[in-house]
């Protein structure tokens, strides 16, 4: 018998109690991470799988960070294989970041294209943005699943957020574009 | 402070992921410097339109039941053993935090004088500070209402008393944990430097009087009546034992 079934015998309240219930986040980093429904299904449901395997190792107390880093690795994995995203050397090739970049958020189209501007930009500077403005993790959860130190959280995000407004900005422009 | 150190702090002031020091700090600056504060304006605003323009998906329940279903075992497997555990899941949190506890007493007694984890874990909560998210529980300059306001929260009663007639003021308080014991910390103000004062029972092991120095912090700890003390700080060594004997002197320690 394996580890997983007897360990679901002895305690099965918490897997539910210490991982299931954070589904809905799961199922968010992973629609956001693969554009896809389908292939976001697919990762969260072996991300499932993998946790209830891997849960008798579990030792910590935060079940979200830990299920969230499983599901990020799955997700990684996949798109690697696909070869559609995962160009670290990209970063800086689409939007040119500009600090001063300043959104009047009072606009329809900023909040209508915002979603699309956070699709534009590469899997590591959507992830973080996701799991913090939307999921939102506290600064010591986001590093733990990034597996990245503290200190480095603060940065990369206010990096995310300037190369988000950036995109956005430039969306806009295109949309007056068409507009005209 | 000056304006540009400030400013790389903003986003995580906004995030309230600063302690209260940074915070009060910041927001002395925001005060007097129109620029900081219309970034800050600036921040909130992205914030708020992220967190209202940005969908997060919920699992759709066919997944879910095609998840629990993936599952050995899963959901409803043993429900006898399954009370047994809800009924033992108070004591097993009881025991893990008892065993802290005995664990912490280890330490501290073995190492009597010599409390360098206790103090690390002081020094991360004074500077962690920054990171922590948990900034102050009350603000106020008078101890008439920072003392009740621990009564109820916390088993003891640390001794406040305001020292601003000896140039450090009280500006607060709040709970904090030091080494998984619950503490109150009791903040106060040096000029533009803070210092924080973690207070919590002995448990039957006293800290012994000590000073120390790591990465610019000071601290200095002590006991007395049951409770034991932890000064934290960046002002000088001599400042910091200047406040601590003051606060001795007026708290009777």
């Amino acid at each position: 018998m394996s580890e997983s079934v007897s360990l679901s015998a002895s305690a099965p309240a918490d897997f539910e109690q210490a991982v299931l219930r954070h589904r809905d986040a799961a199922y968010n980093l992973a629609r956001w991470l693969m554009h896809h429904p389908q292939d976001a299904e697919d990762c969260v449901q072996d991300a499932f799988l993998r946790a209830h395997q891997a849960f008798a190792r579990f030792r910590g107390n935060d079940g979200r960070a830990w299920l969230l880093t499983i599901v990020r690795n799955l997700c990684y994995s996949r798109l690697r294989q696909h070869q559609r995203e995962v160009a670290l050397d990209l970063l800086d090739e689409n939007v040119h970041s500009t600090p001063t970049v300043r959104i009047s958020w009072q606009r329809d189209a900023a909040r209508e294209l915002l979603p699309r501007a956070l699709e534009l930009l590469p899997v590591e500077v959507r992830e973080i943005l996701v799991l913090h403005e939307i999921e939102g993790l506290a600064y010591k959860d986001v590093a733990a699943v990034l597996e990245i130190p503290l200190g480095t959280v603060m940065s990369r995000l206010a990096r995310a957020r300037e190369k988000l407004q950036a995109q956005l900005q430039q969306l806009m422009q295109k949309d007056l574009a068409h507009g005209l | 402070m000056d304006c540009e150190s400030q400013r790389s702090l903003l986003p995580a002031y906004v995030d309230g992921e600063l302690d209260l020091v940074r915070q009060v700090e910041i927001e002395a600056h925001l005060s007097s410097c129109p620029a900081c504060a219309q970034a800050v304006q600036a921040l909130r605003e992205a914030k708020q339109a992220m967190r209202e323009a940005l969908p997060r998906y919920a699992m759709p329940s066919d997944l879910l039941k095609k998840i629990r279903a993936s599952l050995p075992e899963e959901p409803a497997a043993a429900p006898a053993k399954r009370s047994v555990v809800m009924i033992l899941w108070p004591y097993l949190g009881m025991a893990a935090s008892l065993a802290a506890m005995l664990w912490v007493g280890f330490i501290v007694g073995v190492n009597r004088g010599q409390t360098s984890s206790l103090v690390a874990d002081a020094i991360t909560g004074h500077a962690r500070s920054l990171m922590v998210g948990h900034l102050l529980d009350v603000a106020s300059t008078d101890q008439h209402t920072v003392k009740p306001w621990f009564a109820g929260k916390i088993d003891f009663a640390p001794p406040v008393v305001d020292l601003a007639s000896g140039g450090f003021p009280l500006i607060g308080g709040r709970l904090d944990l030091l080494d998984h014991h619950p503490a109150a910390a009791l903040v106060y103000q040096r000029r533009k430097h803070f210092i924080n004062l973690f207070v919590w029972p002995d448990d039957a092991a006293p800290l012994a009087d000590s000073q120390s120095s790591s990465n610019g912090y000071q601290t200095l700890s002590w006991s007395h009546a049951g409770l034991n003390f932890l000064a934290v700080s960046e002002i000088p060594a001599a400042d910091l034992g200047g406040f601590v004997q003051l606060y001795r002197a007026q708290a009777g320690g």
